[in-house]
Order: structure tokens, then C-alpha cells, then sequence
């Protein structure tokens, strides 16, 4: 017994039926632990995925709902933006332990991804579908900031 | 004695320390853990300092019972200020070491070497000893007893150097974590907990949870779990168990609150100070007393990730991973509860989402050991559901402040407070009680019966003596009786008595016709006390006065009152509901090692505290604890961030002192007082809800 997924970019079998939640499959058969489980119920976002370039939370899709899907972890997002990101994060600290950093990661790059011009705005009410305990709120908003001005700097050295 | 944990003065082998056999690495071994305050960076930089090498060159192991040294927990914002000062010395003596062996050997004095990397240099050229090199040379275990002068800090290159902490870029992948521990032929496994503390468990139908990769049910008179071969399966059969359980018992009367529970329990009361002239005021009969009553509810830690814990247990040896702020003291109550002698157990500290306090690491490891002992020689993993966290972890006791002053000449004369509370300390082997969760259900050998707070001026009385200059009469009424599971959780009672504290001197500034901040600094004499206090007030414009619906507030506090000191401004809005919009501190920690560390906690203790104050209580019926998720015990969210501006006044001179949980307390009283300034009315009971906003304008009409 097996379900077929595609998971960043590549096919891949998973043995497990097709009841098991996505989070559980992305984690202990293909071994990407990047996803986080946090609560299981949608409140706080540890587990975000992209399917089809769309933010999901990966602990209440079961592996049925994504079949025809491509599913894109933490692990898959390795873009210029990727970077960009990665050195925001790095240069304002925006994180302390680190656990829901990976989830928030999955939708800042499909805020920045998708919108041309992204508003700061529209990037931090994304943000609602996360939380934060440690409280790196507030440095994590300075690194989206960061990434802005970075991204409209860029736009107009184009 | 976990809590007071202190890390004992460094007079043990260097070895015990340092470890130099790997050429190009200085490994330092240490006890305290890595929680998400960078710690293990600090301590690193502070290694390096001493011993001229680059940051990476210095690796750590840490909180492993096999392997490093017994330094108490990770508790009490200590790691610094103890650990870090022997680290220190400690990397002096070796240092000190070295450069004798180097001197020998290469036929010239210590004065006329240097090193750099690792690489011994004899008037600037290479010689071709190292660090490595010279490691056998030496006999560690003669050092011991041995002191050098470390370097002075004028000199330091790698100290309060902003060292990135790139170790953050590492965990945004998979690996970093404890949750992410995986070992050949692992089990998952799970407890089913009590519905309330004095539910029994009268009958389950452990037949009926079978099923497919089900391996084993556990049960131990009120210790049910399960281990199954996937989460899945094991998710399946617990949702089994839970319908086939059936508990007796009924948990206490649901009207009263944990506040009422409090309020009406038999207290011991301990005198903390008593000034000459402050038997306190007699009710107000005149214009210049007040007085007054603060509190807080219940508050838990709610990580972000559920606790996790790893457990293999064989004939021989038990194995175990955990999140635990104390591997040592955990080991020791696994090794009671299982009946296995301490140096046959091993407890490995791996790294969990964000701790605050005594959360349910130590229990979840626990539920792994005596699940796996079903198992034998099988890894087991135990990972809580959010249920479980928000309803089994242990939390911070309500508390209840009141205080009554008198104002004679512009100043306070005389000062009153009680400050009452349950414990803040049930750590595994506190009181030489387990205080687990699962021994306590399967054996009543081992259950809690014993509260006992921490002594002196810690636990619920921490900070209970206010810094400020005038006759103080300061008592803790302690209740060792509340029907709750009460431990550390950041700050411990610093939190509710700065609160209460730092409120009163708004309203006495008030009384007495004064600007709070002038009104403070009236009563400080200590010049770095009155540093922050003004320091916080000029980068926030504090004196500006603010448009309707809004208000600035300030709260100060030294930690313990003798740790780091910290003031905060908070500017609010007050529209129905409370909204912070920005938060400032000056904070000083004496000598700082990492500047971006220092900022981040002290930013991250003011924004909990801002959750705290505004939103969190734990929902309870009677003795129950009833929150099933998130949305039923609501933290702050990014939308209701504010920004932050934390200032540090770096004093080299002054050692280090810790910052963990310096911000919360003068976060709680600046939002307070942001808020009776901006909303007109003081409400003195936590959290400042729209409901309780509502109900003062109401009565006040």
C-alpha cells in the first residue's frame, strides 16, 4: 500500500494510507523535518507547507487531499528569495528557539513570491496564521521589513 | 536543590571543563542547556576570549549526565553570571597551563610567547607547538585548585561582540530538534492523563484499544498509555482509550476561581523585612494613605512545540533524551522511579521549542521511560498533544498583592505589602519529591504531597521587597495547599509583586502630585537603578504628553535585587481593548558577552509579559484545567506586536548578570500604567481584557 505524492518537485511513494496526515508522512517516511508539529488543530502554523504554491497547514490534510498536488516544504525553498530571506533573518536575530521559524519562513516566501510589489501590511497579516512564544514577534516583522526595502531596492537598481 | 542551582566554585579538574582531543577544537563541556536564549554561544565566546581562539573553534557538549560537568539547571537567568564566570576562570587556568608547557618546551619565558588560534608564536614567529600539540604535556587533574587571572576586559576582541547567531539559519531545517530524533525500530507512545488531580481510574477495556500496530497498552493502577508502531496507529488507539477509560471523582467545586482558591487558603506567613517605622499605616484616616490589591491569574508556559522525550530502557541501562532544563535532577527521579542505581542511567539533553520555566519536558521523558520499560531494549518516543501541554504542564501560581503606604512631605514614609502565592517550585526532586506526572499516577509512593516553596527571597516572594529607598514592612503569605500543579515559569513571583509594585508608585506619584519618573528616581538612590529609570524615560518621551486614548506608562525593576536592572516604557492605546503600540527598555547587565542575545531575551520577556498582561489566564472549572487549544488560551499575536526598542547600558566593570526574565515584571507594571494613564481607571487585576475594561467603565458611570 502506497501514495504517490510530489513533494518539492519530485515524485515519491509514500507506505502509508491514505488517511495519515500530510505532516506525519512529510516527516517520518520522506524524512523532512523541516515541518514542525505545534498543535494539530490550524492555531499556530509550526506545520506550513505550500501545495500548489498556496500556504496549507500540514497537520490537518491527510495524504488523499494532495495526491494530484506538488507539496513544497522548507526544505524545497531554495530561491534567491530563499536567501534574501535567510540573511534577513540572520542580520535582525528574528527568531530565539527557533521552532516556528520554519513555518513562518514557508509563508513570508509566498507573500514575497507571489506579489510583485508585496506591502508590508499584507506580509505581516500573514503572519496571523503564526505564533511565536519566545517573542521574536517584533524582530521577526523587522526582518520582513528588511526584506522589503531590500526587494524595492532591488526593483529600482532594475 | 535544582532551583537554587548554583553552579558551585570551579575547583575540579580541567579536564572536567575542557577537552583538546581534537586538533583545531577546544570542546567545552558544560551542564547548562541551550533553551533558545543562546546560551551556548555565550559561553563559547567567553572560552574563546580567554584562550585567543576564533568562536568556532570552541564546541560544546552540553547536559549530558555522562559527559559534562554537575552545574545544577538552567534556571534562575544564572547561566551567565555563575557558569560563565567559571567557564572563564576555567579557560584561564588552561590557558595558564598551556603557556607554562609551551614555555618549557620551546626553552623561553611566558612573556615571550603568544598565542593566536591555537598556534604558539615566540616573538611573532611560528613555533611548531600548539594548543594540540602541547595538550599532552600537561596534567590536568594537577590544576585542579589552581587559579589564573583572567584577561581584562579592555582587551576582550570576542566578548561583547555581536557574534551571529547562525545557529538559527541551522534549525530552520530539520535535525535540530529533539522531535526530530529518529533511531532504528522506534515506538511511539502516549499517556492518557488525568481529567482532574483526584480523578481514579476505575475500569478501562484495554482489549478494545488493540488494534493494528498497537504493541502494548500500559496501565499501572492510574497510569494508562499506549505504544504503537507509528503515530498514526498510536494517535488511532489513544482516541480508543480516551472513550474506554472510565474515571471516578469529581474535581472541586467549579464557581470558585483559582484567585478565590487563593484568596480564601490557610497561608504561613513570612516576615521578609521589617524597617524600623513600617509596621505599615492604619486604614486611611487621612488624605495622604492608600491602599491597594493586585493579582494574577494562573499563567502557563505554552511552548510552541509539544514536549518530547526519548526513552530506551534495557537490563543494563536506560538512555534517555530530553528538553529538560535539569538532566541531572531528571536522571535521579528516573532512576528512583524506575529502581535502577543513578550512574545506570543516562539523560541526554537535546534541544525543544522555546522554554520559560518548568514545563512538561522532564514528564514527557518520564511517560518514555515507563512506557519503554514494556518494551525493553525498544526506543520509545513520547510527544504530548497540545491538549496535554495546556492542560498537564505545570504553571505559575496566582498571586495576590496587597500593599498601603503612607505620603508624608512628597515621599513615601511608610510601606506595606503582602504578597500571597503558591509555590513557584515543584521541580523533579524538589522537596526529595519525583513531581512527575507519570509515577505520581502509578505509584502513591510517589505522588506530590509536599508544596514547598523556594526560600528567601525566591519563589513567590522574589522581588516582594521593593529597591526603592523607604521603610518597608514586607511579608509572603504562602499557601502550601492550592489544587494545582504550580512550578517555576520566568520570573516566578518577580512578575506579580513587580506588577503590583511598580503600579502603587504611579498611584502614590499621584497622591503626592508628582511625575512618576521624578517620583521614582526620589526614592533610588543606587546611581544604576536611577540610570535606566532615566535613561527608558528619555528615549521614549516620556514626558510628552500623549493625544486622547492614549497613555505612556513606566516600570523598573532590579531582578532579585540583585541581578540585572531593567526599566520599561509602554505607549498604549485604549479603545474598548488594549493595544500596545510600543514598547522601550534600558537594560543593564553588567558586562555583556553577546550584545544581540542580551537584546533578544530582554525583547522577548517584554512581549510574553505583554501577552501575559493582556490576555492570559488559564481557563479552569473548579480544580480542572478546560483549554482544549489554543483558542482557548489565547497569546499575543503578530498583529498585536509592538515594536520594541531595547537599549543596553554595557558596563564593563559590573560582572554579568542575567537577563532572561529581567523585562517581565517592568513590562507588566509599564503596560499598567500605560493604561490607567490613557483609560482614566486603574484596573489591578491581570489580564487587562476588553471584559474587565468594560465592567470598571460600567461600574464607574
Amino acid at each position: 500500500m502506497g501514495v504517490r505524492l510530489t513533494v518539492n518537485g519530485a515524485p515519491v511513494e509514500v507506505r502509508a494510507d491514505g488517511a495519515t496526515p500530510l505532516i506525519l508522512a512529510l516527516r517520518n517516511e520522506l524524512g523532512l523535518k523541516g515541518t514542525r508539529f505545534g498543535c494539530g488543530g490550524e492555531d499556530c502554523g509550526a506545520c506550513m507547507v505550500l501545495v500548489d504554491s498556496e500556504p496549507r497547514y500540514s497537520c490537518t490534510l491527510q495524504l488523499d487531499d494532495v495526491v494530484r498536488n506538488r507539496v513544497t516544504t522548507i526544505e524545497g525553498l531554495n530561491d534567491g528569495l530563499a536567501e534574501v530571506l535567510r540573511e534577513a533573518i540572520l542580520a535582525e536575530n528574528a527568531g530565539q528557539c527557533g521552532y516556528c521559524l520554519s513555518g513562518i519562513f514557508v509563508t513570508l516566501h509566498h507573500c514575497l513570491a507571489t506579489s510583485a510589489q508585496p506591502k508590508y501590511a499584507e506580509v505581516a497579516e500573514a503572519l496571523g496564521h503564526h505564533l511565536c512564544r519566545c517573542g521574536a514577534n517584533a524582530a521577526i516583522l523587522r526582518a520582513v521589513k528588511r526584506v522589503l526595502e531590500r526587494i524595492q531596492a532591488g526593483a529600482s537598481d532594475a | 536543590m535544582p532551583e537554587l542551582g548554583s553552579s558551585s566554585g570551579w575547583n575540579a579538574p580541567i579536564t572536567d571543563r575542557f577537552d583538546l582531543s581534537r586538533t583545531g577544537l577546544v570542546v567545552l563541556k558544560t551542564g547548562k542547556v541551550e533553551l533558545g536564549q543562546g546560551i551556548l554561544l555565550a559561553l563559547r565566546q567567553i572560552a574563546a576570549e580567554e584562550l585567543d581562539l576564533s568562536v568556532d573553534a570552541v564546541v560544546t557538549v552540553s547536559g549530558d549526565t555522562s559527559a559534562s560537568p554537575f552545574e545544577g539547571g538552567t534556571v534562575g537567568s544564572m547561566s551567565i553570571e555563575t557558569s560563565g564566570r567559571e567557564v572563564r576562570d576555567a579557560a584561564a587556568v588552561l590557558r595558564s597551563e598551556l603557556f607554562d608547557a609551551a614555555a618549557r618546551k620551546l626553552g623561553v619565558s611566558v612573556s615571550e610567547i603568544t598565542a593566536e588560534g591555537g598556534q604558539f608564536f615566540v616573538a611573532s614567529s611560528r613555533s611548531k607547538e600548539t594548543f594540540w600539540s602541547l595538550a599532552a604535556e600537561i596534567d590536568f587533574d594537577q590544576a585542579r585548585g589552581r587559579s589564573a587571572v583572567p584577561k581584562s576586559p579592555n582587551l576582550y576582541k570576542t566578548v561583547g561582540v555581536n557574534i551571529p547567531q547562525t545557529h538559527l539559519l541551522e534549525r530552520l531545517g530539520g535535525g535540530s530538534f529533539i522531535h526530530d530524533l529518529s533511531f532504528d525500530g522506534m515506538l511511539h507512545g502516549r499517556v492518557l492523563r488525568k481529567p482532574h488531580p483526584d480523578a481514579r481510574l476505575e475500569s478501562v477495556d484495554t482489549d478494545a484499544i488493540c488494534g493494528p500496530g498497537v504493541l502494548r497498552v500500559v496501565r499501572e493502577r492510574d497510569f494508562i498509555g499506549v505504544v504503537a508502531d507509528s503515530e498514526q496507529a498510536l494517535a488511532t488507539a489513544m482516541a480508543r482509550l480516551e472513550r474506554r477509560c472510565r474515571w471516578s471523582g469529581s474535581p472541586n467545586d467549579g464557581s470558585q476561581t483559582p484567585l478565590d482558591i487563593l484568596a480564601n487558603a490557610d497561608v504561613t506567613e513570612r516576615v521578609l523585612r521589617a524597617d524600623q517605622g513600617s509596621s505599615g499605616p492604619e486604614p486611611a484616616e487621612d488624605g495622604a494613605t492608600l491602599s491597594a490589591v493586585y493579582s494574577k491569574p494562573l499563567i502557563g508556559h505554552g511552548s510552541i512545540g509539544p514536549s518530547c522525550g526519548i526513552a530506551i530502557v534495557s537490563d543494563s541501562a536506560v538512555e534517555v533524551w530530553s528538553h529538560s532544563q535539569n538532566v541531572f535532577a531528571l536522571r535521579d527521579q528516573i532512576a528512583r522511579v524506575l529502581g535502577r542505581a543513578a550512574q545506570d542511567v543516562i539523560v541526554r539533553h537535546r534541544l525543544g521549542a522555546g522554554c520559560y520555566g518548568h514545563n512538561g519536558a522532564d514528564d514527557a521523558a518520564m511517560d518514555a521511560a515507563l512506557l519503554a520499560r514494556a518494551v525493553a531494549g525498544r526506543p520509545v518516543r513520547v510527544q504530548w498533544t497540545r491538549k496535554d501541554e495546556l492542560t498537564c504542564e505545570p504553571l505559575g501560581s496566582p498571586m495576590r498583592i496587597a500593599v498601603q503606604a503612607r505620603i508624608r512631605d512628597g515621599r513615601i514614609a511608610e510601606w506595606k505589602l503582602a504578597t500571597r502565592s503558591g509555590t513557584h517550585m515543584q521541580r523533579p526532586g524538589w522537596g526529595e519529591q519525583v513531581n512527575l506526572l507519570g509515577p505520581a499516577a502509578a505509584n502513591a509512593e510517589f505522588a506530590t504531597t509536599i508544596q514547598m516553596d523556594l526560600p528567601e527571597h525566591n519563589g513567590g516572594s522574589k522581588n516582594a521587597v521593593a529597591l526603592y529607598d523607604f521603610p518597608q514592612h514586607v511579608t509572603y503569605e504562602f499557601s502550601a495547599n492550592l489544587p494545582f500543579r504550580l512550578s517555576a515559569l520566568r520570573s516566578l513571583g518577580s512578575f506579580g509583586n513587580v506588577f503590583a509594585i511598580e503600579s502603587f508608585m504611579d498611584e502614590l506619584a499621584e497622591l503626592a502630585g508628582c511625575d512618576p519618573v521624578e517620583f521614582r528616581l526620589r526614592h533610588l538612590a543606587d546611581p544604576r537603578a536611577r540610570r535606566v529609570v532615566s535613561r527608558v524615560a528619555e528615549i521614549s518621551d516620556y514626558s510628552k504628553p500623549c493625544e486622547a486614548g492614549f497613555g505612556r506608562g513606566l516600570g523598573f525593576a532590579r531582578f532579585k535585587n540583585t541581578g540585572s536592572y531593567c526599566a520599561v516604557v509602554a505607549l498604549v492605546s485604549v479603545d474598548e481593548t488594549v493595544e500596545v503600540q510600543k514598547l522601550w527598555a534600558a537594560v543593564d547587565a553588567g558586562l555583556v558577552i553577546n550584545p544581540t542575545g542580551v537584546i533578544s531575551q530582554v525583547e522577548g520577556g517584554m512581549l510574553q509579559a505583554a501577552s501575559w498582561v493582556l490576555k492570559e489566564s488559564v481557563p479552569t472549572d473548579g480544580t480542572r484545567l478546560i483549554a482544549e487549544s489554543w483558542k482557548d488560551y489565547p497569546i499575543l499575536t503578530f498583529a498585536e506586536t509592538p515594536e520594541t526598542n531595547v537599549e543596553i547600558i554595557a558596563d564593563p566593570d559590573f560582572p554579568s548578570t542575567g537577563v532572561g526574565e529581567v523585562s517581565l515584571g517592568p513590562t507588566a507594571g509599564a503596560i499598567a500604567n500605560a493604561v490607567a494613564s490613557a483609560f482614566g481607571m486603574r484596573i489591578r487585576e491581570l489580564p487587562l481584557t476588553r471584559e474587565r475594561l468594560m465592567k470598571a467603565a460600567l461600574e464607574a458611570e
